[in-house]
């Protein structure tokens, strides 16, 4: 709201430094960052090109920074394929299998200030079968910085076991979307990524992407 | 806002009043009242702060995420029909589920607001209910989002607009989907098709489904109290005369699963506006 001084003076009392510098430090903070939309005027239009920031666009992040917050994203190319192995994975099945980034699949992106940021990922998994006849999988979670987002848990299995009568048509071909809405995230740097593991030698992804918009709070 | 006229004091020695003093400072009152092209400058507004370049009123997020990988949800009886996607863990409580809860302070869409409505989930076999069959046909469930629109009690779930009506019926009923008022925009499918492993008693039935929901409200203002994620099923894609497809439900017993689990779970809602429309 618009500037409110704390303290009035009357003419019959003697003027107080205190005050006035309180009154002071009102417009401070109301000029470093008080002022709202209500304090607009609005009884016309106001707004003329010249107002207008377009936004700056980075090219080799594909990140468009505007006043009001960023937006950006990535895309595999046609051809890509991203990546994983058991090996560093979950290998011998470990109680706890490290997760591990799928190369490519991931943005970075700077926020001026703190924001609500909603993600958005898809990807087509694939973990081949090699008859071994035992659960083959991977699974992969959306990390925001360095913290796993465990709701965004997703899954591939194998895509047939050892009886040959059966067959599963969805099971190489799956496909992965999920979003997650971060509320109130800090300023600074930020990134996303996809990680996770296989208990396959590897398994990868084709067609994948993902997309962020931070709205500056 | 206009400029502030500089109506400085006197120098050192010289006594001031207090209607200059306050002068002084009214002064930026009223200006900061009413602040307009005089006051932007370099920082300026951007093309997202205009008409039909949306920004955030208000975002909610709701998940079960308690670091576990174990947390799940309700599961299907032996018979299809709305359900609502509760949790069944003590973190959070049991029963508070996927609802995005907005009782204390509710929504309110007014006249080109755009809601998007965004949620996820993961269906597997649970291990309890042992092994099972392939499924002959390519059965699915569903899950979608339902508002309360009517009051704070959250008791009045009911589907959103250019849903079928039945989507949220504990009843068997079939659904139908065209492109006009029966839509399947916001609704996840997720298929029970799915491996047998060897050892017998899993069923690797591991289907992620998301959807989002698109709403451009129009007209009057819309409070919205809550919104929820339900689930139905199983159904199987149908034909029903001509021109409408459709879901139709199916029992649980044809489909040889009996029960199933939902979990990682999370839903999410963005409303967001433009400046004049």
């Amino acid at each position: 709201m618009a500037y409110s001084p704390p303290n009035t003076f009357s003419a019959t009392a003697v003027i107080v430094a205190a005050d006035v510098q309180e009154n002071l430090d009102e417009i401070k903070k109301y000029v470093n960052g008080s002022a709202v939309g209500g304090d607009l005027k609005s009884s016309s239009l106001w707004v003329e090109p010249k107002h207008i920031v377009q936004g700056y666009y980075n090219p080799l992040s594909n990140m468009h920074d505007f006043v009001s917050g960023v937006s950006g994203g990535m895309m595999s190319d046609p051809d890509d394929e991203s990546w994983i192995c058991d090996g560093p994975t979950a290998r011998a099945s470990p109680s706890s299998p490290d997760r591990v980034c799928y190369p490519n699949a991931g943005i970075e992106f700077y926020l001026e200030s703190s924001a609500d940021v909603l993600f958005k990922i898809h990807a087509t998994p694939i973990t081949p079968d090699d008859a071994k006849g035992s659960a083959l999988w991977s699974r992969v979670y959306m990390f925001l910085d360095e913290t796993q987002i465990s709701s965004t848990k997703m899954y591939t299995s194998n895509a047939k076991n050892s009886s040959p009568t059966e067959t599963d048509p969805g099971g190489l071909w799956r496909q992965w979307h999920n979003f997650y809405i971060s509320k109130n995230l800090a300023a600074g740097w930020h990134s996303l990524t996809l990680r996770g593991y296989t208990t396959y030698r590897y398994s990868y992804l084709v067609d994948w992407g993902c997309t962020m918009e931070a709205y500056y709070l | 806002m206009s400029r502030i006229v500089n109506d400085n004091f006197g120098p050192a020695g010289r006594t001031t009043t207090a209607v200059k003093a306050n002068a002084k400072f009214t002064a930026v009152a009223t200006a900061t009242s009413s602040l307009s092209e005089v006051n932007v400058r370099h920082e300026g507004i951007d093309a997202r702060n205009l008409a039909d370049n949306y920004i955030v009123v208000k975002s909610i997020y709701a998940d079960n995420d308690n670091s576990s990988e174990d947390f799940q949800y309700n599961m299907v009886g032996t018979y299809g029909g709305a359900f609502e996607v509760n949790h069944t863990g003590s973190s959070p409580s049991a029963g508070s589920g996927l609802l995005l809860d907005m009782s204390s302070s509710p929504m309110v869409l007014k006249n080109n607001d755009l809601l998007r409505i965004f949620h996820a989930c993961v269906l597997t076999q649970d291990d309890g209910y042992g092994r099972v069959t392939q499924p002959a046909t390519d059965y699915f469930m569903i899950t979608f989002p339902v508002w309360d629109i009517t009051s704070a009690s959250l008791s009045n779930f009911e589907t959103l607009p250019a849903h079928d009506s039945d989507l949220n019926n504990a009843a068997t009923t079939q659904v139908d989907i065209d492109l006009e008022a029966n839509k399947s925009g916001g609704i996840a499918l997720y298929a029970m098709t799915g491996r047998n492993v060897v050892s017998g008693t899993d069923f690797l039935m591991r289907r992620n489904g998301m959807s989002v929901w698109h709403y451009k409200h129009g007209g009057a203002d819309q409070t919205i109290y809550g919104i929820r994620i339900n689930a139905n099923g199983p159904y199987q894609y149908v034909q029903i005369g001509t021109s409408v497809r459709g879901w139709e439900q199916v029992t649980v017993s044809s489909t040889g699963i009996t029960h199933v689990k939902m979990s990682h779970g999370h839903v999410g809602a963005l409303q967001m506006r433009g400046g004049q429309p």
